[in-house]
């Protein structure tokens, strides 16, 4: 399996040591790969099979699912949909909690859509009561950051890259061949260099 | 034994001062029976900080109550192992206990390299030591765990108290699990300091060449290695405690802990561009500093108060001396850095745009994007508070829908990197290697989804699971088929001796399936379920394929709590499988609660039952279940993983079995091999 087509400087690259892999695939070993593959996709297959039987993504109601995205200010750092409470007499919602779930309830009971119900909450307590902030005005720097981050970063790599590849390289030095014995005593040397690590 | 302990640490501290001073001034003399002594010196504090530790440890063991910190955190009736626990409970004995495991690190080095690399060890004793000595700083003055409970009396005097029992340990706390997951994360961020200290000393001794990524390298894999197992213990002991059915809520001070694993992640990742072709050296030496400085960031963040944080039991007005510290820390290394920088020069050159070196820069670029997003979200309720004026919540959805995205282009370049080459891929090889796997990827994604599987996400992950999986594992049987057909021996005989022959890299495989395993397990999160009822004994209620069936009920008493316990029983198909207790206990000492959470646990989902009480409203007990898809997947990856480290972190063994060949022709089939056989060396580091 040879890697590589190309190398500037052999001497650098270490990827030699994957031509060794070549060495000529028999009809049973195909065969052995191809029903060890089939074997990992069925194991696969089966491992994420249960998730089907049940249906996706499901809280004990509406509310329950709308409550994850408010949070629950009792402390606990969780949302009003999960919050248990540790340490409490109680493990289960707190009455803070609860509250938010019973408002909830009473806002589907009116018909209100998800949307209008989060908004009435933001009215009401505050952008701090959504366990995400929304995605508007400043709260815009919060979802852009990392996405900026990357794209500089990108970009830097990039210009990276361009560069490294256009960079004169330093000839070879013209000389006597290097023996397989005296890069084999060279290895030792450095072998023994570094024992100490 | 508080005058003891007190006195020990004030003695370390003035050590290290001699220790810190002392070693300066050997460098700038290079006086080696000052190098000595201060060396000596730096021992020395370590073993004042043992003492100082075991002092506090034997005053929770004794119950010594006329110490605040012990009255604070422990109690006459708390069990030994968890009275050892209390220690790092609170804020002054978890910065000693910091000390402490630092102080393993220093002796460690110190005594290791004792005699050795005279050109480079004195700098990294002064930069170890000179860390030791800010946490000492703490330790005796800002938050010493030795503070005497006292009161004034009548005549004005101060006079000391001794209480009759403490307040007792938070009861989140008294898991068998805390026991070992803070010293296990504190090892992780105590340990990055090592690297940090060698970077750091490299470039101020200006020593030459990659011998101090060599030296690190190994301190390197330990901190990280303790940092990852660290985490996943935290999230164990989250998910097994904390009773909400999750492991995961990026709370500010997990978070703490993921930034300098991340950074650290691509350390290990990026040090090989240097030691392979002496490449990215600027860039290496600022991301050690990163992961150090991202370690003690994160101490600030989790004991300042500066993030709200459910670790509310470590906060305190600690912060400016963390600020001062960091703000110390950036300036030594910008200076270091600025005049040191031509000795970081490299003659970096790239072949390829596909090579194994592009795919770390792009690895590192993630991971480093990752962190960035974790680091904002995290502070970003700061910001918005004194930018705007609004205080905002930033919880799991916001985090998710970040990170997300990001985590499985990591999966993907997990499955990529290892596979390129260095210097150049060809399009064919690209075909050849990654072709097969990614069709296979594919088909299995199809499959799932024809079956009814959907969430683009979780198709991605499977999809892309099965193709690092697959990666991977073609990689172990290239290589292993290759030594077999040579040696003659069988395929699982050809793995083993692949991977001990080059630990380095086939340990780094075992590590990316590993996270793979991880992936697999998170992926379920997206078909969790659960269900809250009432249910007096008798009662049943189903989730999925279980039924639950409160059996009894019955309460204890035990020495350090009440319990209520529920029994119930679990029937699947109308079988019944396993019977769960879950429990609920009350601390007296501190008046607070805690879940004992019963957890039926297998490959495919956990059944996780909590009792959560009685309700407040009608006294009817009440049971909370959750069925979490493919959980243990993720405890399994982490095992995994540590496999890995540990396989990477042992000696290349050497190729004996192609020297013996080759010294030897084999008797089996002499005819075949006239001539020796040339020697394969797979030794080095990939």
């Amino acid at each position: 399996m040879a890697m590589i087509d190309h190398c500037a400087n052999p001497l650098q690259c270490h990827s030699e040591a994957r031509d060794t892999h070549s060495v000529v695939r028999s009809p049973l070993a195909r065969r052995g790969i191809c029903f060890f593959l089939f074997a990992l996709i069925l194991a696969v297959a089966f491992s994420v099979a249960p998730l089907f039987a049940q249906a996706p993504v499901q809280g004990t109601d509406r509310a329950q699912k709308l409550g994850k995205e408010l949070m629950c200010t009792c402390g606990c750092g969780d949302t009003a949909g999960s919050c248990s409470h540790p340490g409490a007499a109680f493990s289960g919602p707190c009455e803070v909690a609860k509250a938010r779930l019973k408002e909830m309830n009473e806002r589907i009971g009116r018909g209100e859509s998800d949307s209008a119900i989060l908004q009435a909450f933001v009215q009401e307590y505050g952008e701090a009561a959504l366990a995400a902030p929304p995605a508007r005005g400043f709260n815009w720097f919060a979802y852009t950051f990392p996405a900026v981050a990357f794209a500089i970063g990108l970009a830097l790599v990039i210009m990276i890259i361009r560069q490294w590849r256009h960079r004169p390289r330093v000839a070879t030095a013209a000389g006597p061949a290097v023996s397989a014995e005296m890069l084999e005593n060279a290895r030792r040397q450095i072998e023994r260099e570094v024992q100490d690590d | 034994m508080d005058l003891f302990g007190s006195f020990a640490l004030l003695l370390a501290f003035l050590c290290g001062l001699y220790a810190f001073g002392g070693g300066i001034a050997a460098i700038v003399t290079r006086r080696p029976l000052l190098i000595k002594s201060a060396r000596n010196a730096g021992m020395a504090v370590c073993v004042l900080i043992w003492l100082g530790f075991g002092s506090l440890a034997y005053l929770f063991q004794t119950d010594n109550f006329s110490m605040a910190y012990v009255v604070e955190h422990s109690n006459r009736t708390l069990p030994a192992f968890f009275k050892f626990a209390a220690i790092w409970a609170g804020q002054q004995g978890s910065l000693l206990f910091w000390s402490f495991l630092l102080s393993i690190y220093v002796f460690s080095v110190l005594f290791a390299y004792r005699g050795k690399h005279p050109e480079l060890m004195p700098y990294v004793g002064v930069v170890m030591v000179g860390v030791q000595l800010f946490f000492l700083t703490l330790n005796n003055f800002i938050a010493s765990p030795f503070g005497i409970l006292g009161s004034t009396a009548p005549s004005g005097a101060m006079q000391w108290i001794m209480r009759g029992d403490g307040n007792g340990l938070n009861p989140l706390l008294q898991y068998p699990e805390m026991v070992i997951h803070p010293p296990i994360l504190y090892s992780g961020y105590t340990g990055f300091t090592v690297p940090f200290a060698f970077a750091l000393a490299a470039l101020l001794g200006r020593y030459p060449g990659e011998k101090w990524i060599h030296l690190s390298r190994r301190w390197t894999m330990i901190a990280w290695g303790f940092q990852g197992v660290g985490i996943l213990l935290g999230a164990h002991w989250a998910y097994a405690v904390l009773g909400w059915g999750g492991y995961w809520m990026w709370d500010p001070v997990e978070n703490a802990s993921l930034m300098p694993w991340l950074t650290g992640t691509a350390f290990l990742h990026s040090v090989m561009m240097q030691e392979k072709r002496g490449m990215m050296r600027v860039w290496n030496v600022w991301l050690v500093f990163i992961t150090f400085l991202l370690t003690i960031f994160g101490t600030f963040l989790t004991r300042s108060g500066v993030v709200n944080s459910v670790h509310a039991f470590a906060q305190s007005s600690i912060g400016p001396w963390f600020l001062s510290f960091i703000g110390l820390a950036v300036l030594v290394c910008l200076v270091s850095y600025w005049r040191n920088r031509d000795y970081l020069r490299s003659d970096n050159t790239l072949d390829s745009l596909v090579s194994r070196e592009s795919s770390f820069l792009f690895n590192n670029l993630i991971l480093l994007v990752a962190c960035v997003a974790v680091i904002s979200g995290t502070l970003f309720p700061v910001l918005s508070e004194w930018v705007r004026g609004t205080k905002i919540s930033v919880g799991v959805p916001f985090f998710n829908t970040i990170n997300l995205p990001i985590a499985l282009f990591l999966l993907f370049l997990t499955g990529v990197g290892p596979l390129l080459a260095w210097c150049k891929t060809s399009m064919a090889s690209l075909r050849k290697n990654f072709g097969g796997p990614l069709l296979i990827g594919i088909v299995a994604g199809v499959i799932a989804m024809a079956l009814g599987l959907r969430g683009f996400y979780v198709v991605t992950c499977l999809i892309l699971s099965v193709f690092v999986t697959l990666t991977i594992l073609l990689e172990f049987y290239r290589g292993a088929r290759v030594i077999a057909s040579r040696a003659n021996s069988n395929i699982f005989s050809g793995v083993a001796q692949l991977t001990m022959r080059n630990t380095r890299r086939y340990g780094g495989y075992v590590v990316h399936f590993g996270i793979v395993l991880i992936f697999i397990g998170i992926s379920g999160t997206a078909f969790n379920q659960d269900k809250q009822s009432e249910l007096p004994p008798g009662a049943q209620m189903t989730i999925g394929p279980y039924r639950l069936t409160h059996q009894t009920f019955d309460s204890t008493d035990v020495a350090n709590y009440k319990s209520e316990r529920a029994t119930i029983a679990v029937d699947r198909n109308g079988k019944q499988i396993i019977m769960l207790y879950p429990e609920k206990r009350f601390y007296p000492s501190n008046q607070e609660s805690g879940t004992m959470v019963a957890i039926y646990s297998t490959l495919k989902e956990d059944l996780y039952v909590v009792y959560a009480g009685h309700s407040p409203e009608t006294n009817q007990p009440v049971i909370h279940a959750y069925l979490n898809p493919l959980v243990k997947w993720i405890w399994l990856g982490g095992a995994v993983m540590v496999l890995g480290t540990l396989l990477a972190m042992l000696p290349n063994r050497q190729p004996m079995l192609a020297l013996r060949t080759a010294a030897e022709p084999s008797r089996a089939a002499p005819a075949l091999s006239p001539s020796p056989a040339p020697v394969q060396h797979y030794d080095g580091h990939d």
